[in-house]
């Protein structure tokens, strides 16, 4: 639904050039579009473009998400820079699950989105962050250059004002395993 | 192994003079530990018996003429074919510096003797050096975690790189591929 | 009656004496540093055993990078394992790729161009600086500094740039293959390089003045954190925290690699000169910041003396080198990566293994550790440098 206007409420003209009038989502999403704090999580080499992106060139306070936060209760984004094992894969679901709501997650290189170069014979190498957490933006490249970065900053800036949330590949493992939990627990019921 | 792999020129390859002093003295004073040794090509080495392993790390630590205080590498080969594991410690010398056959030898950047120990793969058991150098402490740990060459005498052998109910040995020819890892899946959910 | 009324009834106070220590208890305490820290540079996990604020023991864990490298090399040909081994030191993807190019090549008999050498080591030396220049200035950001990140990152830039235009790529290169280099510098490239070069001994005084005269810098490393002599040669650990320690060794001039033994250059030993004792953090630090300029040096050397010619060799499509074992030593920035790498004479390798410098690096903070303060220990793992992806590879 498109946002109402001061047309839309048959204001005064006079007003009509200095009120403006929106709904508070609309207000908070904007407010929380522009003002991202990814906690700084650098798993690998993904990590020094990260650091790139916050450093002299690129400059990321220019969209207002350069405020690192080492804490993850103080940050609202997760940048998962870099490869994902297995044994590091628990510790990154609780990272998620300490961060304050809403929160965002960028799948930063190609071993985040699916395993990368590892997919095949990288037994310790989890195939894509996405079946531990949720992933709002995925983001190719081994590793993706600072601009790359950037723009899946400004990607994730629109979907917050669209307010979209689709998760597909990890509702999907996420519902496997719940199928899985059901019927294993309905086996034990029958048994 | 033997001294004909390595095929380079038609006349006899020269000799390494760091490792035949070694096994020099290695076979004067441990004459029962030392098994075969390869003195030329590009990787000569000296094997000896896991049984004499920790006289042979002491004495080519603390002789004289020998002072290797480094450990710099620990490494497991499986050979499944021979039904063994192999072991191999490449030791280099800060304390030698001076010395100019080390030296020689360093400019064509080889200063370093290697041990070989061979053991049954049934049981990969090999005494444990890390007392004789520290730094070969984590080399073991990793060697029995992707290996599974077993150290004895030292105080723990725990996994370093993987977790502690990791299935197998990875290094080894005959691991296989575990299905999923505390229900995340190895291999995709797509693939399946 | 409680433990503290107790100690402070037998106790005497003299004059002057600090009550603390002597009359509060504490309890030892156990907690986490990492994999999420700021100051482990990446997902070392430390477990440490603390009294009030002095570390009594730690452990380190590892493995949360592990990357399984040495198995992809079991079964990947070598061509299509090489871009791997840019992933193990992604601070120093030329040298590793030097390293375990040299090592395939050694294992079949190859002779790489004499252009293809230079260009080696002009990318490795680059690689070097770009390495150092980040090292310097995160160690900065570890001991609370922002700014020396910001301006290393200026000059750190423009390295990227100059191998982003000959490799294409700005972190992980896959430039050096088997048998020469990927493609040849032109002379603007060259061009661009000395500029890079002149660039980064003019602004190294800069850093040097916002850290290395910085007194308050000098407070939180200079006789912190000392490795000495015996403890680092007993652990194995090499490159700048082995000569901080004092110890004369350099893979490049005193076991020549490549075609390191055509330069001039120095070895810096510790301590430094400035402040500060043999093997403390000042002193890696120092040699850091030395070790640029020795850099600098090698490569206009290196562009001097580089003849033209063929930067590839002729290589089979088919690679097999014949049966047999290398294991080759080559300088990083970090430290002697070292690979042992065996061949059946198969196009690919029976077992490779890889030595990172950095393994051993970490590996002696259990024993030097004892008796730091926590922020001392901060200072202690920024000063060893140390890449987790090739402690765990």
């Amino acid at each position: 639904m498109p946002e109402p206007t001061a047309q839309d409420y048959q204001l005064d003209p006079e007003l009509q050039s200095s009120v403006i009038l929106t709904s508070l989502e609309w207000v908070k999403g904007w407010g929380r579009r522009n003002a991202l704090w990814p906690v700084s999580f650098g798993l690998a080499c993904c990590a020094m473009e990260m650091m790139a992106v916050a450093a002299t060139k690129y400059d990321i306070d220019r969209f207002g998400a350069g405020v690192f936060r080492a804490s993850p209760r103080q940050s609202d984004v997760m940048i998962v820079a870099g490869t994902v094992t297995h044994k590091m894969a628990p510790r990154v679901r609780r990272l998620y699950d300490q961060m304050p709501d809403p929160k965002y997650v960028i799948a930063m290189g190609a071993c985040t989105v699916g395993g990368g170069p590892y997919v095949k014979h990288g037994y310790h190498v989890v195939q894509g962050v996405d079946l531990v957490v949720p992933v709002d933006i995925y983001l190719p490249g081994c590793p993706p250059r600072p601009e790359a970065l950037i723009d899946a900053f400004r990607k994730l800036q629109h979907r917050i004002s669209e307010k979209r949330g689709d998760t597909l590949r990890f509702d999907a493992v996420e519902k496997n395993r719940e199928d899985q939990r059901r019927k294993a627990a309905g086996g034990e019921a029958a048994g | 192994m033997t001294n004909e792999s390595d095929s380079q020129g038609s006349e006899a390859p020269p000799e390494d003079p760091v490792t035949l002093r070694a096994l020099a003295l290695l076979r004067k004073a441990h004459p029962d530990a030392v098994v075969d040794a390869v003195t030329t090509g590009r990787h000569p080495y000296i094997e000896v018996t896991a049984d004499g392993l920790c006289d042979a790390c002491l004495l080519l630590r603390d002789h004289d003429e020998l002072l290797y205080d480094c450990c710099h590498l620990v490494t497991g080969v499986d050979r499944p074919d021979d039904q063994q594991i192999e072991v191999v410690y490449h030791l280099v010398s800060y304390a030698r510096l001076p010395d100019d056959e080390y030296r020689k030898r360093a400019e064509k950047n080889d200063p370093w003797v290697a041990l070989k120990v061979r053991v049954p793969r049934d049981k990969p058991e090999v005494p444990t050096v890390s007392n004789v150098w520290t730094g070969a402490d984590w080399h073991e740990r990793e060697t029995y975690d992707l290996v599974g060459v077993i150290f004895t005498g030292r105080e723990e052998l725990r996994r370093i790189l993987l977790p502690e109910d990791w299935p197998g040995h990875p290094l080894r020819k005959d691991w296989e591929f575990p299905v999923e890892y505390h229900g995340v899946p190895i291999v995709p959910p797509e693939a399946q | 009656m409680s433990p503290r009324a107790e100690s402070t009834s037998t106790g005497e106070v003299h004059e002057g004496q600090p009550l603390v220590g002597r009359d509060l208890r504490t309890e030892e305490l156990v907690f986490n540093m990492g994999p999420q820290h700021p100051a482990t540079h990446g997902v070392l996990r430390v477990v440490i055993k603390s009294d009030g604020e002095v570390v009594r023991s730690l452990e380190p864990h590892i493995g949360n990078l592990h990357r399984s490298s040495e198995k992809i090399g079991e079964e990947l040909p070598y061509y299509q394992w090489l871009p791997y081994v840019d992933r193990w030191d992604y601070l120093a993807a030329m040298n590793n790729e030097h390293v375990a190019c040299m090592a395939i090549e050694r294992l079949g008999g190859l002779e790489v161009p004499e252009r293809a050498e230079y260009i080696r080591i002009i990318v490795a030396e680059v690689q070097r600086i770009l390495s150092h220049l980040m090292a310097i200035g995160v160690y900065g950001l570890d001991l609370g500094a922002f700014t020396p990140f910001l301006h290393q990152f200026r000059e750190r830039e423009r390295g990227l740039d100059l191998l982003d235009h000959i490799a294409g790529a700005r972190l992980l290169y896959h430039y050096v293959r088997i048998g020469g280099v990927k493609r040849d510098v032109s002379k603007e490239w060259i061009d661009e390089l000395e500029v890079f070069l002149d660039a980064v001994e003019k602004r190294l005084p800069d850093y040097n003045t916002l850290l290395l005269h910085n007194h308050i810098f000098q407070e939180r490393t200079c006789g912190i954190g000392v490795i000495d002599r015996e403890v680092a040669v007993r652990w194995g650990v090499t490159g700048p925290a082995l000569r901080a320690a004092g110890v004369s060794w350099d893979t490049r001039r005193d076991a020549p690699y490549s075609i390191y033994d055509r330069f001039e250059f120095d070895v810096p030993v510790g301590p430094s000169p400035i402040a500060g004792v043999a093997g403390d953090c000042f002193a890696r630090h120092w040699l850091r910041v030395r070790e640029v300029t020795e850099s600098v040096k090698i490569v206009r050397q290196a562009l001097g003396q580089m003849p033209e010619g063929p930067v590839m060799a002729r290589v089979p499509k088919s690679y097999k080198p014949p049966v047999g074992e290398v294991y080759v030593r080559g300088e990083n920035p970090r430290g002697e990566l070292a690979t042992y790498m065996v061949s059946e004479g198969k196009d690919r390798a029976y077992r490779i293994r890889c030595r990172g410098p950095s393994f051993s690096n970490i590996a002696v903070i259990t024993e030097v550790s004892e008796g730091l303060l926590l922020g001392d220990l901060v200072a202690m793992i920024g000063s060893l440098d140390i890449v987790l992806g090739e402690v765990d590879r």
